[in-house]
């Protein structure tokens, strides 16, 4: 269940479409910065299959000038105790 | 309010990034808001440097239940400011792998049996002891690593120097950076760099000496690229032997010829005279000439010697010297075009641009190593581009604790803690500290690592511990030293925490506890000093280095040298080792601001970091007045300015082994591959080692992507696939292979020359053929 942060520098041109298209995709979600040209993508995948299969669309994707990796959660699922449990806030 | 354990993870995830932006970006905002309410969370952050690179980026360590759960870079860490690179953020996998050395082991009958620890800990002092017995103390040796803890090297120096009595003490970092300390050395009289990573923030050049930063330095690599993002006059030049993913991302991209930026290095020297862009006030006041000895050999033959004899020289000889080096005459040896040079002398020499040259193996594993080291130091000092905010000379270092463990602690033959052994008064200060008799530190250095492999082979040494390194990966010409180790009366001892291909040379195994496991701290490039404390249990009988060292210390009799309790050994070996360098030039952080700090650059003074050296407004160890800087290393506080020539490298292309073979690392793996193989992206990402070659090359032997590749050097040969046009590209007439594969020993085919003034072995350039297997 890997769970990453990006920051990620879109290309000027592409900045509409690529937000446009990365708020489309069932795997991510953006929250792009208000007064600069970088955008949060966080990945929420079920296993690191569909991780690397998302990463490598971002990181091969003509619109980014940069991506950069931020946080990641890396709890393997087979390894941990039921891990969807409910945390009391 | 209840929030599900995975919105949890998001809200972390993106808190991150927030924090990570806003420190590349001040002033940024994002439409998010950070959830108030968190409570009831079962992770606890704790701080940690990285296990991988020098960088030395801070990590949030997240531990739920005793077990390492979620890493993220740490927002407060001025080397990387939230940022991580792929192994920084896989990097507790690799405590977790399915094949960690749970036990200790002992070769019994031919067979590698399990034992209890204590068995094998009793088992290496008796051998030590006998192996003195029988040959005497210089028969004994350890080899450690730019990975051990600065506590585990100073544990290691203190039973081998202070108690044992042998200089036979080196580590892995004689093999990646031991030209940068004698570069530093021989030109302004004290290791390690000027600057530090806040230069990348004043910058608005840079140049990169045969370092692909952008995979080696990735952390930093971005901190460049977003210099230059929020700068445009910013340029990055990349000047290397093959196009790498850092040749594409820089402004320019110029190639030369293996060995030949000796040539080049002075070619912009002359050039800076020509279009007099010299800083002659800086020149006159800060700089004296010199010039050493020529045609100095490579260290092929066993018991090689070599002593530099420095001969005051001057700015007359100097500039006469630098007449072999026109550009065109230089253009001609290392294939850079006249233009490309005085394209990269001008920018030195623009009185306008703030410029910093970064380096790693590129320059250090060279057979030339402390010349070219030499001669970039030359280039800053004759423009006065030094020791100031955004200007320096900096070598990056390969490995975590390289400067803090190998060359602060001095865990090399000729080291001790502060000074030289040779140093009557260093001898002193050490056995005064250790309280060990003033006699029983040899004053003569003894083995450099090639040596002391070599000795190992001849059978001057008889036993080898060690540590957190995996030389029969990497040592140069490595049949012979693996032969070596499996000579007849020779017994070799391991700390490891998976197997490798040097367990499996080894008499006894120790099952190491690994990097948060322990309390532990690192040194990076910069000069900073990281702490951390013990945050899992280690599996089974895994004992730190250090606590290993003191066990058999202790079987040895030296009990009253290594008095501590287990539970604060960490906090009294580091007050015991300040001692060391309780002066304002070195001194270091007391124990409670390192546990309390991301991390404090030395010398630390009145609870200030020193963040660029020698420079009188900054430095508080600077005394002389009416300069910019001190060279304070040096007795008259001047940087030697020295001639060194252009020589070839004792082996090249020829009619049988027509390419040049060059080694290294790629991004997604940390040296010998013995931890991020078994981290299972990274292992994914690059299953297996390659040979790179260029695609005109492959179209003259026939050769596609993927097929199998043989490579043949004088000393053996390897069958490896072949890569085209993948993410680097070497020129013609050269090939590139990574050495994080152990079923791919490039090694076997590497040749063990060496810089004759450090002893740092070159992999960066031996003759091979190939051809399609
Ligand atoms: S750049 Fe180096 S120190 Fe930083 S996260 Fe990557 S491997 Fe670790």
């Amino acid at each position: 269940m890997p769970v990453i942060s990006y920051l990620a520098y879109p290309e000027k041109q592409h900045r509409a479409d690529l937000l446009a298209e990365l708020s489309a995709h069932p795997y991510c979600e953006v929250i792009p910065a208000e007064n600069a040209d970088v955008f949060i993508v966080v990945t929420d995948t079920p296993d690191r299959k569909t991780d690397e299969t998302v990463r490598n669309y971002l990181e091969q994707h003509h619109g980014l000038l940069c991506l950069a990796m931020i946080h990641g959660q890396v709890e393997d699922p087979q390894e941990q105790e039921p891990n969807d449990d409910t945390l009391s806030t | 309010m209840t929030l599900s354990r995975r919105e949890f993870l998001k809200n972390l995830a993106i808190g991150s990034a927030v924090t990570a932006a806003s420190q590349l970006i001040p002033g940024v905002s994002f439409a998010w808001e950070k959830p108030t309410s968190q409570h009831g969370s079962d992770i606890t952050w704790k701080k940690a440097p990285c296990r991988f690179c020098g960088t030395g980026c801070g990590l949030l360590i997240g531990v739920s239940e005793g077990r390492a759960v979620a890493v993220k870079g740490d927002p407060q860490s001025a080397v990387n400011k939230g940022l991580l690179c792929v192994k920084g953020y896989h990097s507790i996998q690799a405590l977790y792998g399915e094949d960690r050395l749970k036990k200790a082991m002992i070769r019994k009958n031919g067979q590698m049996v399990e034992v209890p620890i204590k068995e094998a800990l009793d088992l290496i002092a008796q051998k030590i002891k006998e192996t003195i017995q029988n040959h005497g103390k210089d028969a004994v040796s350890m080899y450690g690593s730019g990975q051990w803890t600065i506590p585990d090297g100073y544990a290691a120096s203190k039973l081998m120097k202070g108690c044992i009595g042998t200089n036979n003490l080196e580590a892995n970092a004689r093999l990646c950076m031991a030209s940068a300390v004698t570069g530093f050395m021989t030109t302004f009289g004290l290791d390690e760099p000027m600057g530090c990573y806040e230069d990348m923030d004043h910058a608005d050049t840079f140049f990169l000496w045969g370092n692909n930063m952008s995979e080696m330095h990735p952390v930093l690599f971005s901190r460049i690229l977003e210099r230059k993002r929020t700068h445009p006059r910013t340029l990055i030049i990349d000047f290397a032997t093959r196009s790498t993913r850092t040749s594409v991302a820089a402004d320019r991209s110029i190639l030369f010829r293996p060995q030949s930026d000796l040539a080049v290095a002075n070619a912009i020297c002359y050039e800076l005279f020509r279009t007099q862009r010299i800083d002659l006030s800086f020149l006159q006041k800060h700089c004296s000439f010199r010039k050493g000895k020529t045609q100095i050999g490579y260290g092929l033959q066993d018991k090689f010697a070599f002593q530099d004899t420095p001969e005051i020289t001057n700015l007359d000889e100097y500039k006469k010297f630098l007449e072999d080096y026109t550009p065109e005459k230089v253009e001609k040896i290392s294939g850079v075009s006249v233009e490309d040079i005085r394209y990269m002398a001008s920018l030195y020499g623009d009185p306008t641009r703030n410029v910093v040259s970064y380096w790693c193996m590129g320059m250090n594993q060279h057979t030339r190593g402390t010349w070219i080291n030499n001669l970039v130091y030359n280039i800053h000092l004759l423009v006065g581009k030094i020791s100031r905010p955004g200007n320096g000379p900096f070598s990056l270092t390969g490995q975590p604790s390289a400067c803090g463990t190998v060359r602060e602690v001095g865990t090399l033959t000729h080291k001790l803690p502060k000074g030289v052994v040779m140093d009557p008064k260093a001898r002193k200060v050490a056995s005064d500290i250790w309280k060990v008799p003033y006699n029983r530190i040899p004053a003569k250095p003894t083995y450099d690592t090639v040596e002391m492999f070599r000795a190992l082979d001849r059978g001057d040494i008889r036993f080898m511990w060690i540590q957190t390194t995996n030389p029969m990966v990497t040592m140069p010409n490595l049949r012979r030293y693996r032969d070596a180790t499996k000579k007849e009366g020779r017994f070799i001892v391991v700390s490891e925490i998976y197997p490798t291909p040097t367990t499996a040379i080894a008499d006894v195994i120790l099952p190491s506890a690994m990097w948060i496991e322990r309390e532990g701290m690192f040194g990076n490039s910069e000069r900073r000093t990281q702490h951390w404390e013990k945050m899992v249990n280690p599996p089974g009988d895994a004992m730190s280095d250090t606590w290993q060292i003191i066990e058999v210390a202790r079987r040895m009799g030296f009990t009253k040298e290594f008095p501590w309790g287990e539970d604060k050994h960490i906090e009294h070996i580091w007050n015991e080792y300040i001692r060391f360098h309780d002066n304002p030039a070195h001194r270091m952080a007391d124990y409670e601001t390192l546990k309390r700090e991301p991390g404090v650059i030395w010398p630390y003074v009145n609870g200030k970091s020193t963040q660029w050296r020698y420079n009188t407004q900054l430095d508080p160890a600077t005394k002389r007045r009416g300069g910019t800087v001190d060279f304070y290393g040096k007795p008259e506080g001047k940087a030697w300015i020295w001639l060194r020539p252009y020589e070839a490298a004792p082996e090249e292309p020829s009619k049988d082994f027509p390419f040049w073979l060059n080694t290294g690392r790629v991004l997604e793996h940390w040296h010998t591959g013995s931890m991020t193989r078994r981290i299972p992206t990274l292992h994914q990402a690059v299953p297996a080692s390659y040979v790179e070659l260029h695609p005109l090359d492959a179209k003259h032997l026939n050769i596609r992507h993927g097929d199998k590749v043989k490579l043949t050097s004088p000393r053996g040969s390897i069958i490896m696939n072949a890569s085209l046009n993948q993410r680097a590209c070497p020129p013609v007439g050269q090939v590139f292979v990574p050495f994080f594969d152990e079923n791919y020993l490039i090694n076997e085919l590497t040749l063990d020359a060496y810089c004759p003034i450090s002893r740092q072995p070159d992999y960066k350039k031996c003759a091979v053929r190939v051809e399609r297997a």
